[in-house]
C-alpha cells in the first residue's frame, strides 16, 4: 500500500506538469461579433468546428489595435501577431516559410517584399511593439512594392 | 387546399423512397453489409466477435437498431435524406447537411437521388479550409514530461490549393478535460474512457508553435495520398461526426491516432490502417499507414526549436562561438559574424517562448539589436549552406516496433549453497522503448516499459518460475546544455528476484524514483547520468516484510556507432531499517546492444552484486539475450 502510494504521488506530481504553457492577455481570448474582447478558456475546451476564433499568444498581439483591423483583413493579421518573433527572425534573414506566408498575405512576390523589408529593417521592423503595428508597417511596404 | 398539397406531396416523397428502397433490396442488403458502409458507422468486432459501433453518444443513428444493424441504419438515412421535417444534431440540420459523408455515399454507390437541401452551416465550415487538396497525418514526437504525451501525438494537417502550409487548417481529436482538472483523476478517467473525445480545427501555425516551440518536439507530416474529393469527403465525415456524436477517450486505444486513422477507413475502405494488438501508439499509427502500399505520397519534416538553434550552434567556428554568447548575455554587442547573429536570433526566439514572453529589458533590447545587425548584412546564403542538415532521428516509422519477445540464457556465478547455474528466460514486453534498444524513431535517452512480464526456467531446479514484472518503469535522461536544463528522473515499480541475501526465489515488489541529472560528454553520443535515489520493497520472508532506503545511481551510455550501445552502471542502495542482513548493497552492470536489424537486436548483459558487510553472499550472472520487436 505505501508503495502504491508513491508510485501515485510520482506519477501526480508529473502530470501536474502537463498543462497548456502559453498565456497572454490573460488565459486566452477571442472577439466577439460585437468586437469586445471577452476571456475564454484555453485549448482544451475550445469548441470545436465553429467558425475560426481570435486568440493571441505570447503578449505581443496588441490586443485594443485588432479591433480596428478590417474584417478581410484578420485573419492575415492574426497571422503575423500570432507568429510575430517568428516573421521578425526571418526577416532579418531575409528568407524562410514565416516570410513567404507573410508575402502571400499581401499578394507579394515572396523575394521582392522580403528584399525590401530587409533593407528597410530599422523603420519598418524594429520599431514596430506589437504584432498589429508590424502588420501595418509590413502592408505599407508590400502596398508600396507590390502592386 | 395548400394542406392537401403538401400532404400530397409528402406521401409521394414517402411512397417513392420506399418503392426505390424495396426494388434495390438485395443490392440494398449487399450495400448495407459493404465495408465502406459500416466504416462510415464505425462498426468494428469486439472481442466476442460481435460487431457494433464505436461511437458513445446518440444523434449519430437514424435507426433505434443502427449501432448494431447496418440495413436498418442504412434504410432510415435513405428515407431520412428526403425528409422535409428532421433536423439533427447541435445544429439542428437537414439530414442532408448533417450527414453529407452518408449522401454522398447514397448518391454515389447507390446511385440515388435527392431533391438537395441548402446546407449553410456545412458550407461555412468547408470554407474554413480553402479548396482542400489532401491531408496530411501529423506525428508530433514523445513529450516524457507529460504522461498524455509520453508515446507522441497525431493529428491532422488540411492542405489547401493555394495558401501557404502555415496558413493551412488543422484537425486534432483530444480528450476534453478542464484546465484545473486533478491529475489523478487525468490519469484514472484517461485510461478508462471518462473523458469525451472531441474533434476541433485549429490554424496549423499554431499547431506548429504549441509543438515546434512551446514543447520542443519534433514535427513529422505524412501526406496521404488522396484525392481532393477523398479529402472533401473526410471532411464531410468528421462534420458527421463531431455534429452528432462523440467517442469516448481512451487513452490507450481510443485514441488521437486511432479515430484519425478509423474516419480514413470511412473514406478509403481499401485501407488497412486500424488494426491493432493492445495500444493504438501513435508513433505505432504511423506505421500502419505506412504499411499500405501508395498510401503516403510525401512525408515533410518540422524539427523543434531547440534543434534549430543547436543546429546553427554546432556550425559556429570558435571565434563565432564566442560572439553568439556576447551577444546573448551583453546589451550593446556587435558581432560581423552573420551566424553569430542568426544563432543569437533564433536563441531569443526560443527563450521568449520559454519565459513565455516576458523578456527583460536587457534582453529585449539586445534581441532587437542582434536583429537589425543581421538584417543590415544582407543576404548571407553561404550561412546556410554551412549548416548540417538535421537528422531523421526521432521519424518513428523508421524505429523498431513496440512489443518485443526475448529469449536468452543467463549463466550464475554465486558463492552460496545455490552455486553456479544456468537459466532459460523468455520475457514479453507490450511497449515500448528502453534504454538500449537502437533510438532511432524515439526520443533519445528515454525509457518506457509498459508492462512486461518475464519467466525463468532453471535446468539445474528444473523449475519455471516467474522472474520479473515491471508494471510501469521509466528513465529520462535528456542532457543538460545551454537551453535545457531538464532533470534526469525514473520511476520503476514492479516484481523482481532479489538475489542480495542467499535467497533463490525471493520475489521483491518494489518502487524506485530517482532524480538527477544528465550530460553529454565531447559529443550527442556519449552520455553520462547521476541520480539520487529512493527505494521501497516489500516481500513477507523480509525482517519486516519490507525495506526501504536512499541509494545513488550513476552511469554512462555510449553510442560510438548507430547500431551499438554501451552501457556501464553502478548503484547503490542503503538499507536503513534492518539488522540482519547486509546494510548497503551495490550493483555493477555492463551492458552492450547490438541492433541487427530494425526488429531485432543481440544483448549482452553482465551483472554484479556486492552486499558490502555480507562479502560472502555476492553473486554475478551475465545474459545473452535475443530480441525479436513486433506489432
Amino acid at each position: 500500500m505505501k508503495l502504491l502510494a508513491i508510485f501515485a504521488i510520482v506519477l501526480g506530481s508529473v502530470a501536474a506538469n502537463a498543462a497548456d504553457t502559453f498565456d497572454g492577455c490573460g488565459l486566452g481570448w477571442e472577439v466577439t461579433q460585437d468586437k469586445t474582447v471577452i476571456a475564454t478558456t484555453t485549448r482544451g475546451t475550445t469548441n470545436a468546428f465553429v467558425p475560426p476564433t481570435f486568440g493571441m499568444t505570447t503578449g505581443t498581439i496588441g490586443c485594443d489595435k485588432f479591433t480596428a483591423i478590417a474584417s478581410n483583413e484578420k485573419q492575415n493579421a492574426e497571422y503575423v501577431a500570432k507568429n510575430f518573433d517568428s516573421i521578425r527572425t526571418q526577416l532579418a534573414v531575409g528568407n524562410g516559410e514565416y516570410v513567404d506566408a507573410t508575402a502571400q498575405s499581401f499578394n507579394c512576390n515572396s523575394s521582392t517584399f522580403s528584399t525590401e523589408v530587409q533593407k528597410n529593417y530599422n523603420t519598418v521592423v524594429a520599431p514596430a511593439q506589437d504584432g498589429i503595428e508590424l502588420y501595418n508597417n509590413l502592408k505599407a511596404v508590400a502596398s508600396k512594392v507590390c502592386s | 387546399m395548400k394542406f392537401t398539397c403538401l400532404l400530397i406531396f409528402s406521401y409521394c416523397v414517402f411512397s417513392s423512397t420506399l418503392a426505390t428502397a424495396a426494388e434495390l433490396s438485395p443490392e440494398l442488403k449487399a450495400m448495407a453489409q459493404s465495408k465502406e458502409w459500416k466504416n462510415l458507422l464505425h462498426y468494428k468486432k469486439n472481442d466476442w466477435g460481435v460487431e457494433r459501433s464505436l461511437l458513445d453518444g446518440s444523434g449519430f443513428f437514424l435507426s433505434p437498431k443502427g449501432r448494431k444493424d447496418p440495413l436498418a441504419e442504412l434504410e432510415a438515412t435513405i428515407e431520412a435524406m428526403s425528409s422535409l421535417t428532421l433536423k439533427l444534431g447541435k445544429y439542428k440540420l437537414h439530414p442532408q447537411c448533417a450527414f453529407p459523408a452518408r449522401l454522398r455515399f447514397l448518391q454515389d454507390k447507390m446511385k440515388l437521388s435527392f431533391a438537395a437541401q441548402p446546407c449553410p452551416k456545412l458550407d461555412e465550415f468547408m470554407s474554413t479550409f480553402q479548396d482542400p487538396q489532401t491531408v496530411s497525418v501529423v506525428f508530433s514526437s514523445a513529450y516524457p514530461n507529460n504522461p498524455g504525451s509520453m508515446f507522441g501525438h497525431t493529428f491532422l494537417k488540411i492542405n489547401s490549393k493555394k495558401k501557404a502550409d502555415l496558413k493551412d487548417v488543422g484537425i486534432n481529436f483530444a480528450a476534453y478535460v478542464s484546465d484545473d482538472e486533478n491529475p489523478f483523476a487525468f490519469i484514472y478517467f484517461g485510461i478508462m474512457g471518462g473523458y469525451r473525445g472531441q474533434w476541433s480545427t485549429e490554424n496549423y501555425y499554431e499547431k506548429v508553435k504549441t509543438y515546434i516551440q512551446g514543447e520542443n518536439r519534433d514535427l513529422w507530416e505524412y501526406e496521404i495520398n488522396l484525392t481532393p474529393d477523398e479529402t472533401k469527403r473526410l471532411l464531410y465525415h468528421f462534420w458527421e461526426l463531431e455534429t452528432n456524436s462523440h467517442f469516448d477517450y481512451y487513452f490507450f486505444d481510443e485514441n488521437c491516432s486511432y479515430q484519425i486513422l478509423a474516419a480514413m477507413e470511412a473514406i478509403k475502405p481499401e485501407w488497412d490502417l486500424t488494426n491493432h494488438t493492445i495500444y493504438f501508439i501513435p508513433g505505432e499509427s504511423i506505421k500502419f499507414i505506412n504499411r499500405n502500399p501508395g498510401a503516403v505520397k510525401d512525408v515533410h519534416f518540422r524539427p523543434s526549436l531547440q534543434r534549430l538553434v543547436m543546429q546553427r550552434y554546432e556550425a559556429l567556428t570558435k571565434e563565432e562561438k564566442k560572439d553568439f554568447f556576447k551577444l546573448i548575455k551583453k546589451s550593446g554587442q556587435t558581432s560581423s559574424y552573420p551566424l553569430s547573429l542568426e544563432t543569437a536570433m533564433v536563441y531569443f526566439d526560443f527563450i521568449t517562448v520559454k519565459k513565455k514572453g516576458r523578456l527583460t529589458a536587457q534582453e529585449k533590447a539586445s534581441q532587437l539589436s542582434v536583429l537589425s545587425q543581421r538584417a543590415a548584412l544582407g543576404p548571407q546564403p553561404e550561412v546556410t549552406n554551412r549548416l548540417k542538415p538535421i537528422t531523421s532521428e526521432t521519424r518513428p516509422e523508421l524505429g523498431h516496433d513496440s512489443y518485443t519477445m526475448n529469449l536468452s540464457q543467463t549463466f550464475r556465478h554465486r558463492e552460496d549453497r545455490y552455486g553456479d547455474g544456468t537459466t532459460t528466460n523468455f520475457k514479453m514486453r507490450s511497449s515500448y522503448h528502453d534504454l538500449m534498444n537502437k533510438d532511432l524513431g524515439f526520443k533519445r535517452y528515454s525509457h518506457i516499459e509498459f508492462p512486461s512480464i518475464e519467466f525463468q526456467y532453471d535446468s539445474d531446479l528444473k523449475t519455471l518460475r516467474l522472474n520479473e514484472l515491471a508494471a510501469l518503469n521509466i528513465t529520462s535522461l535528456p542532457p543538460i546544455n545551454f537551453l535545457s536544463h531538464a532533470p534526469a528522473w525514473k520511476l520503476e515499480s514492479g516484481i523482481y528476484t532479489a538475489r542480495d541475501y542467499g535467497c533463490l526465489n525471493c520475489r521483491h515488489v518494489y518502487t524506485e524514483v530517482g532524480g538527477g541529472a544528465a550530460g553529454n560528454i565531447f559529443t550527442q553520443d556519449y552520455l553520462i547520468y547521476a541520480m539520487a535515489t529512493g527505494r521501497g520493497e516489500a516481500y513477507d520472508k523480509l525482517d519486516r516484510g519490507y525495506r526501504y532506503g536512499p541509494g545513488f545511481e550513476a552511469g554512462t551510455l555510449l553510442n560510438p556507432s548507430e547500431n551499438m550501445k554501451f552501457r556501464l552502471a553502478f548503484k547503490q542502495f542503503w538499507d536503513v531499517d534492518q539488522d540482519s542482513r547486509s546494510r548497503i548493497l551495490q550493483n555493477y552492470l555492463f551492458q552492450y546492444s547490438h541492433s541487427l536489424a530494425r526488429n531485432y537486436e543481440l544483448r549482452t548483459t553482465i551483472n554484479f552484486l556486492y552486499p558490502v558487510d555480507h562479502p560472502e553472499l555476492r553473486n554475478s550472472q551475465g545474459t545473452l539475450e535475443f530480441i525479436y520487436f513486433f506489432n
